[in-house]
């Protein structure tokens, strides 16, 4: 856990290094190729904005949030001449920017929680990018290692990037080039591509790098070696076949979808291939789309390779692709649009200074927050936004471009006004993973190792019990049918219910008799992880702790001294004596995470019907899938959801905030810079005083003006 | 938003330009961004109408057609303890499971010969719903979409499409604006989120909220008059429009009649039914309501008879309704799911995904009393007459009124027509 961002800004002119001088002169660079861009097409740029303006664009645009009161404060009352130089680095270097970065790339690469590909692979992958934003990974790497993995999710949770299209491997290479080159082939899939130039044929010559990797079961040779035993042993009759396979299945069950291999097969054709250069069925060979030509031997690993070309700086397109979506995500609009649909025809709204982006990429080795930080410095980026930009009409960038919030800014702004830490990792949810991940790992090796013949042995041993558990379910079931004849009901919910219980049955059997094998087994690692995960409980159920998914309880969490520090300042100023209150306080903060945490902390996407679905979070169904359109039921949720009372709730930081202030005026201040990061104007001040005063007897007063203010515009567009 | 425009922009005049493809007026809608008038624009049909609501009930996780629409009873193997009854339609039986049922179906035509493509829950989800194979690179819209999107709202206030569920990987617009999606409701009986306001909040502080944002605003407002600002201004007048409105008791269940809601059954399925059918009285035109989990690999005929019971409940009780209501004529129930389950019982007592399943359609025009097509005695095959989701989804586009071979481009330029190409079952139509 990070400290707010208050501290740093105070030191940070001793703490942080100056901005590097080639990133000022850089700076200076693309205000100047700017320059002569607006001269050249006789317009002007737009005015330079004020700080409290400044401010919170730097904090949306880097960390994803409006400030909190201290930061707020804290930046408004440095005098530093470059505080915002300052603010900049100190920013990039926060946690927050992890989180807001992730749910870009979270939106680009469509990495869910849930879905296809089991949990702990895209548990796995979300950790990648999380922890290559968090190591500012260079980005020529980090795409490499997304294209080019393979093996467990144990050994990297990359693999991800083909578990997320499994089954789909020609899906997965439109989404590919679309990604890293710009560049939209999905037509292509299907016919030569009628607004590009990309034939069917280029196509499949490309997908012939991809289409091998394949996402599976956990693949173990033990598992393959029970079941050809099975099916050699004459003795088994089809039923207890089945009831070992299954007995099998549920073991590893909890590792499918773990494992992405690499395999040797040719592509062909589709059988209604249309065009003269092939025939349908044909087998394609692989071949790059541009740029250098990659030949392949047989020794090649086709993945890599086909990596190397894909994110080398001499391909025509990946950096120029990488330059502009960072460019836009800090101006709001492409040098290129769409950022990701470039043709031989695109033209840039300003090539010289394109041309400079892609340098500075390619000198910064693709070092993405290098590259931003040149960005921020940009003189462009402190002047007043421009209110639209047509669609078709090239923009030549006289300020960034005036935008909606993202879903995610908006509620992470909220989580800043109700959370002491707004950057508080959701430790409930991590903590979690770490186990599940572990406790996963450890099954995987334990059914590696154990002799097959023992594997064979338990799944007959399973099978057995399981038969004769059977035989009681079905003397149930004619109770069953008996009750329900009598129509005593009570009776046959009972009935119901033990029925119910088959699954679990089962489980347990798994897991008592797959632990006696691991048990019998001669292998020394064996024993030792056995010995690790039996922990306390009875030793049968030993294994049903690595099958099942772990819980977790956040009133665990260990308190952060700081934080503790901090809820004991905040019982002073709530008044809060007695031992109980104390605890439900602490109690309360505990939890707060599993609410009141980032975007980027909760499931990915958030479940239907959260606030952050509401106001257009992506599905991360398809790339990019966010909204920023209005509807009803987000001024609803705005007006009348009940998660917004926690906002004016006595223990959020705002109403702490508000109660630490003393006066009207000092209330008025603190609640300006809350919420819109400035204080307020004179006008502002004087109408808000005479509110105050003429409702005085309103006691949810500041409750109706918090209200009043999140349901403003001035709130969720971004100046 | 900016993107989403160029690209519409870019679409619009490649659509005109290179293709040839007009534009219907409802189009231009989505690609200008500009609203229209209701009604305004509505698309052309190019068959007559024969009905004008859709309530599609889906049945989650794979319905078993061996134990309700497509009893098997003279092969014991297939059939395992369930009976064949019969029922108010000549020649039809269906099990024993539905006794409600087997009274309502001189209304229903049940087509047995549905065959899916996959017995991948999620991917047949998909399927059944657009028409369209799952894709990692485009979501498809739903019917209820495409409905919205050709004729636009039945009633302004309220939404064209509703579903009734909680499946969060609903396809909902597909690639249309979202404007086109459904409506989500979770519980029928909680009715519209946020519709009214917090406890305490009196008019008066509700108000004086409203008062204080427009002073707040005032300022920012005037400086950025921007479409997204004024989108968002606009929003929050309808928003208070829609608290007042009197079209809000379309979602109220407690002015039912005690008798009817209980007639429904008073779970989330039979009371969402009821709210489907409220819902077209008030001018919703197409209305989902999910019900499952019918995925029975364990204990079929344990579960498989208490999930028939809710459902033969709710619809027999949505039947008789809608009838006696003289709704039965605009409205067409379509009942189907994602695959059927195998004719083998397994040794759990249970059936796995199996891609061939029954569906039924009652009312909005469908001839009653009526089957489709057959499987094979074992159960293991089409018999004749194979029917895909394509074509049930053309069937209820063809009810409806859309138009069946216009192209549309998404906004990544790729054509679709609405059901796919699927082929109409117009003989099935009285």
């Amino acid at each position: 856990m990070k400290a707010t961002l208050l501290i740093p800004i105070i030191a940070v002119v001793t703490s942080l290094q100056a901005a590097q001088p080639n990133v000022a002169a850089a700076s200076k660079q693309i205000d100047a190729l700017l320059a002569q861009s607006w001269q050249k097409h006789k317009i002007k740029p737009n005015a330079l904005v004020d700080d409290a303006t400044f401010l919170r664009r730097a904090y949306l645009t880097v960390v994803g949030r409006i400030p909190t009161l201290d930061e707020a404060k804290a930046f408004h009352a440095s005098l530093a001449p470059d505080k915002r130089s300052k603010l900049i680095d100190c920013l990039l270097a926060s946690d927050g920017y992890v989180q807001h970065a992730f749910n870009y790339w979270a939106d680009v690469l469509r990495a869910q929680s849930q879905g296809v590909g089991g949990s702990t692979t895209a548990q796995q992958y979300l950790n990648f990018i999380r922890e290559s934003l968090s190591t500012n990974k260079p980005w020529d790497q980090m795409a490499r290692e997304l294209v080019s993995s393979e093996g467990t999710c144990f050994d990297t949770g990359a693999i991800g990037y083909y578990m997320r299209d499994r089954g789909m491997p020609l899906d997965n290479l439109s989404n590919t080039t679309r990604i890293f080159l710009g560049t939209r082939m999905e037509c292509a899939q299907c016919h030569d591509h009628p607004f590009d130039k990309w034939t069917q044929k280029q196509f499949f010559e490309m997908a012939a790098f991809t289409h091998n990797m394949s996402a599976t079961s956990y693949r173990s040779k033990g598992n393959d070696e029970v079941q050809k035993m099975m099916r050699a042993d004459k003795s088994l009759d089809s039923q207890s076949r089945d009831l070992m396979r299954q007995a099998l299945n549920e073991a590893f069950r909890p590792l499918r979808d773990t494992l992405v291999v690499q395999n040797k097969g040719a592509i062909r054709l589709p059988h209604d291939y249309k065009y003269s250069d092939a025939k349908p069925k044909d087998v394609v060979q692989a071949s790059v789309m541009f740029g250098k030509p990659v030949t392949l031997t047989k020794e090649s690993n086709t993945i890599g390779e086909f990596g190397q070309w894909l994110t080398s700086a001499e391909n025509p397109r990946f950096t120029t692709i990488i330059a502009n979506r960072l460019w836009k995500r800090v101006f709001g609009a492409g040098i290129y649009e769409q950022v990701d649909e470039m043709m031989d025809n695109s033209v840039a709204s300003n090539p010289e200074l394109m041309r400079f982006l892609e340098k500075q990429m390619v000198a910064l080795k693709y070092d993405m927050k290098a590259y931003l930080r040149m960005l921020l410095n940009t003189q462009a980026f402190a002047r007043e936004s421009t209110k639209e930009v047509s669609p078709g009409v090239p923009y030549y960038f006289q300020g960034p471009v005036f935008r909606r919030m993202t879903a995610e800014q908006v509620w992470d702004s909220l989580v800043a006004l109700v959370s002491p830490d707004p950057e508080q990792p959701n430790w409930s949810a991590r903590e979690r993973e770490k186990r599940d991940l572990e406790n996963r790992r450890r099954l995987a090796q334990i059914l590696d190792q154990t002799e097959a013949p023992l594997l064979f042995e338990a799944s007959k041993a399973v099978a057995d019990a399981m038969r004769e558990q059977n035989k009681e379910f079905d003397a149930l079931r004619k109770e069953l049918d008996e009750a329900r004849a009598k129509d005593d009901k009570e009776k046959a919910r009972d009935i119901q219910r033990r029925l119910g219980q088959s699954q679990r049955i089962l489980r347990e059997n798994v897991s008592k008799h797959f632990y006696a094998a691991a048990k019998k087994s001669g292998n020394e690692k064996i024993q030792a992880e056995l010995a690790a995960v039996s922990g306390g409980g009875s030793m049968d159920m030993a294994m049903m702790s690595l099958m099942e998914d772990t819980r977790v309880d956040a009133k665990d969490m260990p308190l952060d001294p700081k934080l503790l520090k901090r809820i004991q300042a905040d019982e002073q100023v709530l008044g809060i004596k007695d031992p109980k209150s104390a605890k439900s306080y602490e109690t309360y903060q505990k939890t707060l995470h599993q609410t009141w945490s980032r975007a980027a902390e909760l499931p990915s996407p958030a479940p239907r019907g959260h606030f952050l679905r509401e106001f257009g979070q992506s599905d991360r169904e398809i790339i990019e899938n966010a909204s920023d359109e209005a509807s009803v039921p987000q001024a609803l949720t705005m007006m009348n959801g009940s998660l917004l009372g926690q906002i004016t709730g006595a223990w959020s930081t705002l109403s702490i905030n508000l109660r630490k202030a003393a006066t009207n005026e000092e209330k008025i201040n603190t609640f300006f810079l809350s919420l819109y990061s400035r204080p307020p104007s004179a006008k502002e001040k004087a109408q808000m005083l005479q509110t105050l005063e003429s409702y005085a007897s309103n006691k949810n007063l500041w409750e109706d003006i918090t209200l009043a203010a999140l349901s403003t515009q001035r709130f969720i567009f971004v100046e | 938003m900016n993107s989403e425009l160029t690209r519409r922009s870019v679409m619009t005049r490649m659509a005109q330009g290179c293709l040839g493809v007009g534009l219907l007026p409802s189009m231009e809608h989505l690609f200008s961004g500009k609203a229209l008038a209701v009604g305004e624009g509505a698309a052309v049909a190019k068959q007559a109408a024969t009905a004008r609501n859709v309530i599609f009930l889906y049945m989650t996780g794979g319905q078993s057609h061996l134990d309700t629409w497509d009893p098997k009873p003279e092969n014991k193997e297939v059939a395992g303890p369930v009976k064949a009854i019969k029922t108010s339609a000549d020649g039809v039986q269906i099990s024993e499971y539905l006794p409600r049922m087997a009274k309502q179906m001189h209304h229903a035509c049940v087509i047995n010969s549905m065959a899916t493509n996959t017995a991948a829950h999620e991917q047949a989800n998909y399927f059944m719903h657009t028409s369209f194979g799952l894709r990692s690179t485009i979501k498809h819209p739903g019917m209820g979409a495409w409905l919205s999107f050709y004729q636009g709202s039945g009633n302004p206030a309220l939404p064209a499409y509703v579903y009734v569920g909680n499946d969060s990987r609903h396809p909902g617009a597909g690639f249309f604006a979202k404007k086109h999606g459904p409506l989500m409701v979770n519980n029928p009986e909680a009715g519209l989120q946020n519709v009214r306001p917090q406890k305490g909040v009196t008019d008066e502080r509700f108000a004086l909220r409203r008062e204080m944002a427009g002073a707040l605003d005032a300022e920012f407002q005037g400086k950025w008059e921007t479409r997204g600002v004024k989108a968002y201004a606009d929003m929050y007048d309808d928003a208070v429009k829609l608290m007042k409105s009197e079209d809000l008791v379309a979602f109220d269940l407690t002015k039912e009649p005690e008798e009817l809601r209980t007639a429904y059954g008073k779970d989330t399925f039979g009371q969402g039914c009821l709210l489907a059918r409220r819902l077209v009285e008030h001018g919703v035109r197409f209305i989902e309501v999910s019900f499952g989990s019918w995925d029975t690999h364990v204990a079929n005929f344990i579960n498989t008879p208490r999930l028939c019971d809710t459902l033969d409940t709710a619809l027999a009780a949505l039947v008789t309704d809608l009838e006696r209501r003289g709704m039965l004529d605009s409205t067409m129930i379509v009942v189907s799911s994602e695959f059927g389950r195998t004719p083998k019982i397994n040794q759990n007592q249970g059936r796995d995904h199996y891609p061939i399943f029954s569906s039924v359609i009652i009312g909005g025009g469908i001839k009653g009393g009526i089957k489709y097509g057959a499987t094979t005695p074992d159960g293991a095959g089409i018999a004749a007459d194979k029917v895909g989701p394509p074509d049930l989804n053309a069937t209820i586009g063809y009810a409806l009124g859309l138009p069946l071979d216009q192209v549309i481009f998404s906004p990544s330029k790729r054509p679709f027509t609405v059901a796919d190409k699927g082929q109409p079952l117009t003989h099935l139509f009285a």
